[in-house]
């Protein structure tokens, strides 16, 4: 009785127990919070201000008398196509990178379509998952930027326990999906990878399918039938020649041709590339 | 935000739940300039994700949270741990806030310091059941664990607290008077 007592006691006096700081302090401390605010303000403007001028220039541009189809390849040509099969260039080993210099582990980094979402799998740790957000997100949104993919969602979760794990795999495996040569999957990946999450070329997927010693690629974009989506088009077509032409795709390709359909939004095949 | 607004909008939060952010910072890393950094990076972290505050909880929790994870965060990043737990253990003597920072009483002090000697896990929770006045519910979601896990931590907490109290000589009569 005594015992809960002497608790209910300490209970009261701990009710009473806040270190009230003095006012001098009070207000040091305020003035440093709003000085430490105030010191993040001018980056954060200066960016405003650096967006507003790319975004008044463009304006300039699309609204001038002179616009033209010779201006609309200007810039058509500010928003470049790199299909590239390089470890270095690729958007998900650069995302694993920035999570690791941001002391995070990780479980898994995926790129899949419609929309292009960046899914992103942390291992739990003591630091919270928000916490982890909050770190993680304007560095990759800032990476993404420079990477010129502006169309995108990302998804940050973390790994779910063991037993959930253990159910997924066995629904996995109970598939019976037969096993696909790995080749045309990277080859269609690393085509996504260059195209998608960017609003320029509107991708709306990307498919595949194997014929003898063939595979056919089907590009589906919302583009529409018109002068400036046949502009966009002709850069894809680009990029895609330039990448198939490369050594490292060749050996990926080994002796098999290939043909690509790049699709409007009403289905209309656009342009048909052969090699 | 202009200039105005965010001075008003810091200033209110500032006078709302700084003493208490401050202080409870304070008891968990034990370093007073330490303790005005990481209040610093709470208000500025606040104040850039206030956007995204969807009033599940209420401010004071959202606010505690941050507060909470910002502190482990840094201490985490600062690889002072060993410290941290050296210090739960407390094996070198507390120190108390400097006198131009806060007046404390003589039993005051006493439960000061008899809170420094509790373990951190038991602290925390008795800080902020307690002392900040947060629900069992609030307190599990600052801290991230089970509402059972408050529970019986604080339950430890408070036994842990009375006897460090007991070893000092503290007589809870005397103190409840004083009150």
């Amino acid at each position: 009785m005594k015992k809960s007592n002497d608790i209910n006691k300490l209970n009261t006096n701990l009710e009473h127990f806040e270190l009230q700081l003095k006012p001098k302090v009070r207000e040091q401390q305020k003035g440093k919070i709003i000085s430490a605010i105030k010191k993040r303000k001018p980056t954060k403007k200066k960016n405003k201000l650096k967006i507003s001028l790319v975004v008044s220039i463009l304006l300039l541009i699309i609204t001038s008398p002179l616009y033209s189809s010779t201006a609309a390849k200007f810039v058509e040509k500010i928003i470049p196509i790199n299909i590239n099969n390089d470890k270095q260039s690729r958007i998900d080993i650069n995302i694993i990178k920035l999570i690791k210099q941001s002391g995070y582990d990780y479980e898994s980094v995926n790129i899949s379509p419609n929309p292009f979402t960046l899914g992103i799998v942390l291992i739990p740790s003591e630091i919270n998952l928000e916490e982890k957000k909050e770190v993680l997100l304007p560095k990759i949104h800032e990476f993404l930027e420079k990477e010129h993919i502006d169309d995108y969602k990302i998804n940050i979760s973390e790994k779910k326990s063991m037993k959930e794990k253990n159910i997924s795999i066995k629904n996995k495996s109970t598939t019976g999906k037969p096993t696909q040569n790995i080749q045309w999957p990277k080859i269609v990946s690393h085509i996504y990878i260059a195209l998608g999450g960017k609003k320029t070329y509107q991708i709306k997927s990307i498919s595949y399918s194997e014929e003898e010693n063939a595979v056919l690629i089907k590009i589906y974009t919302k583009l529409g039938n018109n002068k400036d989506s046949l502009i966009k088009v002709n850069n894809m077509e680009k990029a895609l020649k330039e990448y198939f032409s490369k050594e490292s795709t060749k050996k990926m390709m080994k002796s098999s041709n290939y043909k690509l359909r790049i699709y409007s939004d009403e289905k209309d095949i656009l342009k048909e590339i052969k090699g | 935000m202009n200039r105005l607004d965010l001075e008003e909008q810091i200033s209110n939060w500032y006078e709302e739940f700084g003493n208490s952010i401050f202080t409870y910072i304070y008891f968990n890393t034990k370093d007073y300039y330490l303790a005005e950094d990481i209040l610093q990076e709470v208000f500025i972290k606040a104040y850039k994700n206030y956007g995204e505050f969807k009033e599940k909880s209420s401010l004071k929790t959202w606010i505690f949270t941050i507060t909470q994870n910002t502190t482990v965060d840094y201490l985490r990043k600062k690889n002072i741990f060993k410290y941290f737990k050296e210090l739960t253990f407390n094996i070198q003597d507390t120190q108390p806030l400097p006198d131009e920072v806060v007046q404390l009483n003589e039993n005051e002090m006493q439960l000061y310091y008899a809170l420094q000697k509790v373990k951190l896990d038991y602290r925390q929770v008795i800080l902020l059941r307690k002392i900040k006045g947060f629900s069992t519910k609030e307190t599990a979601s600052i801290l991230g664990w089970s509402e059972s896990k408050v529970k019986t931590n604080l339950k430890r907490g408070l036994e842990q607290l009375k006897e460090q109290l007991v070893r000092g000589g503290f007589n809870y009569e005397e103190i409840q008077r004083y009150k």
